[in-house]
């Protein structure tokens, strides 16, 4: 093997960035971690790269078959808001498009101030130009060359370097948008100009604006990161064309995709994604398809479903308040996290979040000058973690901190003793997350019943038996490495890019051959932007969608081509998927209603070779001393539970609860009624027996 | 205060939250009509088994209603038992929006124990009456709004138990869309026994005694949460008046409504007996409907956070005069008191902020109405009515500018988007812009209204709903006020016409209909407000350079920069 003996995941966290190596040969799996470098994070990457040449045996960079690569950068540049500001091209007359957006209140409606959510554009960097496509594609208006020009001026005035372009009915017929990029690219030179018709040729004016907006935002300092990290990795000997990056729909894109343009706007999921891919991929080799993923952190919680060994995903969504119309895995995030605030309030409630303590100060016990108790503190408190052993034993936690700031603010006010009050926030957290995931769950149409909680985060697993029991789920799944999951991840996933084309037909008869059409024309495109990026035709695999809805309804379903029943007569096979699809989420269908394609989609997929990992190697399995058993306040009264290193855990042992299981990046903790078991590949499966 | 109760009273509000969260989604989930399904105007609530809504969901608006409809449920049958199911649309009889809203109600009980109340309300695509859809606004009377379903007991015995045919049968005869109907009322039915069930097993969880101390803890601490915030504001007393444009029937004349705040301690009381009699046009409002308002003012000034819950009703009382718009006595019609809300929450504002410093804001736009457009010539049966919700504006508060193109207070919808519109009908909107001045001017101003502007493709009929055409916002404080509603056509030969902001106009093909909604009210004396500020509002297009200069005080030259000598003289003059 040689040359490619190695795959090699790297996740970049807030603190910690995760590199994960495979090496082919053992299919063993060597976690790392080396401190994440905000200023600059491929720093942290390359570091973590010369930390795996060190430390794991027989690797060699100039080895490595595949980089694959998850980061956060567009999340936070986006959160932070520490991008150049971008301008906008609109269709003249439709400024209202931007400043009204979808016309909804966001947030808290009593509270006045409540309106649209901030606009990634400045009023004054929207510019209107003189033009008019309609509906049936054809020019209205031609386009005023001579506005764009003056337009162009204003921008090199203002120093733009990033242009969204975004006029009305592009989806339909995009001259107009090419035009704007020709002559912007003679007098604007060197501005990135970003194409609705070509980022996202999709119906919807404020939708897609809203999405090129963020593309045009953070598509310049993504590529700035990338082009340093492939200058850093090429430099060490790794193949530019082996180079990937996660994108918000569970697959990989090389690092020239992105180079290419418009795919800035696929990024914003791509660390969370990589962990619901790990979780597929964990849960299929333990034998479990229906899956609830709650990826806990200090802040705040993931929440993703799984279902028949599939994430779900939706096509349009909304990130840190901006709409967004990409399809991406469909995950929630709760204010629900192991530095969660709880106090009691002047009105005699105890609150427990959704606001953080965060990084800084972090929880009481950390002694960094944090006041109110946090989550962490209720779990040290109550014995639920070891002071001792807090990340491994690699920070020092005080105990009589946690204490004491529980006592102050949630014990006294109330007047009930500390252990009580702690524990009632832990109870009240544990029911918010069931409680949001119940809501979501009834949202999605999913039944847990039968799911399996994967727990995974620092924060996930010594709370996830109280969640899934306040769920009804009665299986939980703690992986190898719950504190690395997206780098393990990473590891398992396929390259995956996403084509769409709105172009509305409806299904009548002999509309047939004009839907082949539709999917051949954009088949083309997906395999000649994949080829563009390196892959062999052969390699490539187009699976085609589309998007339909009963005509003049107001959303779409996406349905898969693949299962239509009769192909010889496609509108009407169609249809009947429709229907049936209709009736299996929303319990009816409207068989006389005309139902009509909005969208078609291809989705490109290049299979990576699949392994079965191995994350535990038989010498890992140390003779620890055994650890004396733990005092833990547990529903009103102390118990004692039994506490185990995860290391010391042969496969196929068993464990009754009460239970606590340690290992450096998290605790497990198996109430009493719960039973542990270790299974071959080193998942930790707790059961609810159902004794309690 | 026991440990139990503290945690219980917070374990049974998230999960109250949430299974009320999980039912509205059920209910969205299994709607028939794609009225009920994308309009999603239905809710459903777990109450108190006094009737009382513990927690802010669905929110405001239904919210205020189901505390009537369960009292008279309470008060009308003293033989509750599980099993039963009971029915209304009635506004007047049960507390109801409108009469195009079906209302269902389900005791929960524990053995033989009453623990509480599940119970809906979701609107139909039509009730009968004299025009499909209900709600007219040409209605003079409540009977022409629809077939009138006093509370009923319509099912009793079990769960399964079939529905009254003889109530059912007289329904179906009454509806326009029978299939529709009661796929929808099926829906809804089956998602509020659900509702029981879930608070049934609730309570056999957590305890039937317990939880009742839960309900009174959550009653109790939304009580003082509004009392604590009300004990700090000066006692007294304020009037403020506000006009509608009309009631939609007598076009000339304005209808008058005055609310008197008066603050003493830690309670607030609301009297509306000023304003005018019930009106022959329905705009009148039942009382539930004027509590949302009011509720929605308090809540706003006092405890945003903790939102709405009938805590309310024990610390503010409304008072109404019996034969007036407020408390309506002959079965007035109802059907269009939407905008009648909006001005309802401006003057609760107005009059609040005149005795709270910092409470409450200018006026908002209103209402920004409906337009609906039936097309002549569309493909399809069914298909050529286009509808839309259109929006105005917020009022500036004592510290922000209002916020602009939104549906204002708790309506918040949405808007259909342009490519939309146009893939479906013979239409093109030429203009979806903000208005430049249309917001009233202030150290804080209003938020801006939007134009929208149609060409017609096809000859065309429009129906407009929708009010200020001759009220502004008010600004206050010494804000100023905001531009008024406009609608005009400039037919295809140039002439243009202006008409009035409600009512009828013909459309033929590329004649163009322009629609101005109203801006919103501005906050506090517009000379102090910062010139940089209103440079800005200059370039962004929000106030014109003539605007800046006469109501601002502030000189913007021709290169659109700031001209600060012109400006200190200008502000000094003003001050003079």
């Amino acid at each position: 093997m040689g040359r490619n003996r190695w795959r090699v995941g790297v996740d970049v966290g807030g603190t910690f960035t995760d590199v994960a190596v495979l090496d082919r040969q053992t299919s063993r799996v060597e976690i790392l971690k080396v401190p994440t470098t905000p200023a600059d994070p491929s720093i942290g990457v390359l570091n973590g790269m010369s930390r795996a040449q060190e430390v794991v045996e027989g690797f060699d960079i100039a080895d490595v078959a595949d980089f694959l690569h998850g980061t956060t950068i567009t999340t936070n540049a986006l959160i932070q808001r520490t991008f150049r500001p971008c301008a906008l091209l609109v269709t003249e007359g439709m400024r209202g498009s931007v400043s009204v957006q979808d016309q909804r209140r966001v947030g808290n409606t009593y509270d006045l101030r409540s309106g649209h959510p901030d606009s990634l554009v400045a009023d004054d960097h929207v510019f209107e130009v003189p033009e008019r496509i309609g509906a049936d594609a054809k020019v209205v208006r031609d386009l005023d060359r001579g506005a764009v020009v003056s337009i162009a001026r204003r921008l090199r005035e203002l120093d733009v370097r990033s242009v969204a372009v975004c006029l009305i009915f592009s989806f339909a017929n995009p001259v107009h948008e090419q035009q704007v990029r020709e002559i912007l690219a003679t007098e604007l030179p060197g501005a990135r100009v970003s194409l609705s018709s070509e980022v996202l040729p999709r119906i919807r004016e404020w939708p897609r604006i809203s999405t090129m907006l963020l593309g045009a935002s953070l598509e310049p300092l993504l590529i700035d990161y990338i082009t340093s990290l492939a200058t850093g990795l090429t430099g060490r000997g790794l193949a530019y064309d082996r180079l990937f990056l996660m994108e918000s729909n569970g697959g990989l894109m090389p690092f020239s995709a992105v180079m290419a343009g418009g795919r800035a706007v696929h990024t914003l999921l791509s660390g969370p994604a990589a962990g619901v891919q790990a979780a597929i991929s964990i849960a299929r080799s333990a034998g479990r398809r229906d899956l609830l993923t709650v990826d806990v952190g200090g802040t705040s919680a993931d929440i993703a479903f799984v279902r028949h060994g599939e994430a779900l995903e939706v096509t349009e969504g909304e990130l840190v308040g901006h709409q967004i119309y990409v399809p991406m895995l469909d995950l929630m995030t709760i204010g629900a996290g192991g530095g969660t605030l709880s106090q009691a309030t002047t009105t005699g409630r105890l609150l427990v979040g959704p606001n953080s303590a965060g990084a800084d100060p972090g929880p009481a016990c950390y002694g960094r000058g944090g006041q109110i108790p946090t989550t962490t503190d209720a779990d040290l408190a109550l014995g639920l973690l070891d002071p001792e052993y807090y990340l491994g034993g690699q920070m020092t936690v005080r105990q009589s901190l946690a204490v004491e700031a529980i006592t102050r603010h949630i014990a006294e006010p109330l007047g009930i003793s500390p252990q009580d009050a702690a524990e009632a926030t832990l109870q009240l957290n544990e029911v918010h997350m069931a409680d949001a995931i119940k809501v979501f769950a009834a949202k999605r149409g999913v039944d847990l019943g039968d799911a399996t909680l994967v727990a995974c985060g620092g924060a996930g697993s010594l709370h996830a038996c109280g969640v899934a029991t306040e769920l009804g789920v009665r299986q939980v799944l703690v992986p190898p490495f719950p504190g690395a999951f997206s780098a393990v991840g990473l590891l398992t996933t396929d390259v995956i890019q996403d084509f769409v084309q709105t172009d509305i037909t409806k299904l009548r008869e002999g509309a047939g051959p004009a839907i082949l059409t539709q999917f051949a024309a954009l088949e083309q495109r997906a395999v000649a932007s994949l080829s563009e990026q390196g892959f062999d035709r052969a390699e490539i695999v187009c699976h085609r969608e589309l998007d339909a809805r009963y005509s003049g309804q107001g959303f779409e379903l996406r349905l898969q081509l693949a299962d239509v029943a009769d192909h010889d007569d496609l509108p009407a096979g169609l249809a009947d998927l429709f229907h049936t699809e209709h009736a299996r989420i929303y319990g009816h269908a409207a068989h006389a209603e005309l139902v009509e394609v909005v969208s078609y989609r291809i989705r490109a997929v290049v299979a990576m070779p699949t392994y079965t990992m191995t994350p535990l190697p038989p010498e890992a399995i140390a003779d620890e001393a055994p650890r004396p058993p733990r005092r833990v306040y547990h529903r009103g009264g102390w118990i004692d539970a039994a506490v185990v290193r995860r290391a010391a855990l042969a496969p196929g042992s068993r464990l009754p609860g009460p239970v606590l299981i340690e290992q450096p990046d998290t605790t497990a903790f198996a109430p009493p009624g719960w039973t542990v078991r270790i299974d071959a590949y080193g998942n930790l499966l707790l059961s609810n027996e159902g004794t309690q | 205060m026991t440990t139990a109760t503290v945690l219980a009273a917070e374990l049974a509000r998230s999960r109250l939250n949430a299974t009320i969260g999980e039912l509205t989604q059920l209910l969205y989930r299994s709607a028939y009509s794609t009225l009920m399904r994308e309009s999603r105007d239905c809710s459903i609530s777990l109450l108190s088994d006094r009737g009382e809504a513990l927690v802010d969901r669905p929110g405001p608006f239904h919210g205020s209603s189901y505390n009537y409809l369960v009292k008279r449920v309470l008060e009308r049958y003293d033989d509750l038992a599980p099993g039963d199911v009971f029915m209304t649309n009635h506004p007047y009889d049960a507390g109801i929006p409108h009469t195009p809203d079906l209302a269902v109600v389900v005791p929960a009980f524990v053995g033989d124990t009453l623990v509480g109340f599940s119970a809906s309300i979701a609107h139909k695509s039509d009730f009968g009456g004299s025009v499909i859809g209900s709600a007219s606004m040409d209605a003079t009377q409540l009977y022409q709004e629809g077939l009138l379903l006093p509370l009923t007991r319509v099912a009793r015995g079990s769960a399964e138990a079939e529905l009254d045919p003889g109530v059912m049968g007289i329904i179906a005869a009454n509806v326009r869309t029978p299939d529709l109907f009661f796929g929808d009322m099926r829906a809804q039915l089956g998602v509020t026994r659900v509702g029981a069930a879930r608070l049934s097993a609730l309570a056999e969880r957590t305890g039937v005694e317990v939880l009742r101390g839960c309900f009174a803890m959550l009653l109790d601490q939304g009580e003082r949460a509004l009392r604590d915030v009300i004990a700090g504001w000066p006692d007294g007393e304020a009037t403020v008046t506000g006009f509608l444009d009309s009631d939609g029937i007598r076009l000339d004349t304005p209808v008058k409504i005055a609310v008197t705040v008066r603050i003493a301690g830690d309670s607030v009381e609301f009297d509306l007996t000023g304003s005018d009699d019930q009106t022959l046009g329905p705009v009148n409002m039942t009382k539930m409907y004027a509590d949302s308002a009011v509720f929605y003012a308090v809540i706003s000034c006092a405890a945003p956070d903790f939102g709405f819950s009938d805590s309310v009703r024990r610390v503010v009382t409304i008072k109404r005069r019996p034969g007036s718009l407020f408390d309506p006595n002959t079965l007035a019609p109802v059907g269009a008191a939407t905008s009648m809300q909006h001005r309802l929450v401006d003057l609760c504002f107005e009059a609040l902020g005149m005795l709270v410093p910092g409470a409450g804001s200018a006026h908002s736009g209103g209402s920004g109405g409906t337009v609906g457009i039936e097309w002549a010539s569309a493909e399809q049966r069914g298909r050529s009515f286009q509808y839309e919700v259109l929006g105005t504006a917020m009022g500036a508060v004592h510290d922000s500018d209002g916020v602009s193109g939104v549906t204002a207070y708790y309506t918040n919808l949405g808007i259909t988007p342009v490519e939309v519109l146009e893939s479906q009908y013979p239409v093109r909107i030429n203009r979806f812009e903000l208005i430049t001045d249309s917001a009233g001017a202030g150290r804080y101003r209003g938020g801006l209204s939007y134009r929208r502007e149609y060409e017609a493709l096809a000859p065309a009929s429009v129906r407009r709903r929708s009010e200020r055409g001759r009220f502004p916002a008010r600004g206050v404080a010494g804000g100023h006020d905001g531009s008024l509603a406009t609608v005009s056509i400039r037919r295809s030969d140039g002439t243009v016409e202006r008409l009035p902001v409600a009512g009828r106009y013909e459309l033929h093909p590329h004649d163009l209909l322009t629609i101005e909604g109203s801006g919103a009210g501005g906050y506090g004396d517009p000379r102090e407000r910062p010139a940089d500020v209103v440079l800005a509002d200059v370039r962004a297009g929000a106030v014109s350079v003539q605007a800046a200069a006469a109501e601002y005080g502030v000189v913007i030259d021709e290169r659109i920069e700031l001209d600060e000598a012109g400006t200190r003289l200008a502000r000094q003059e003003a001050r003079r």
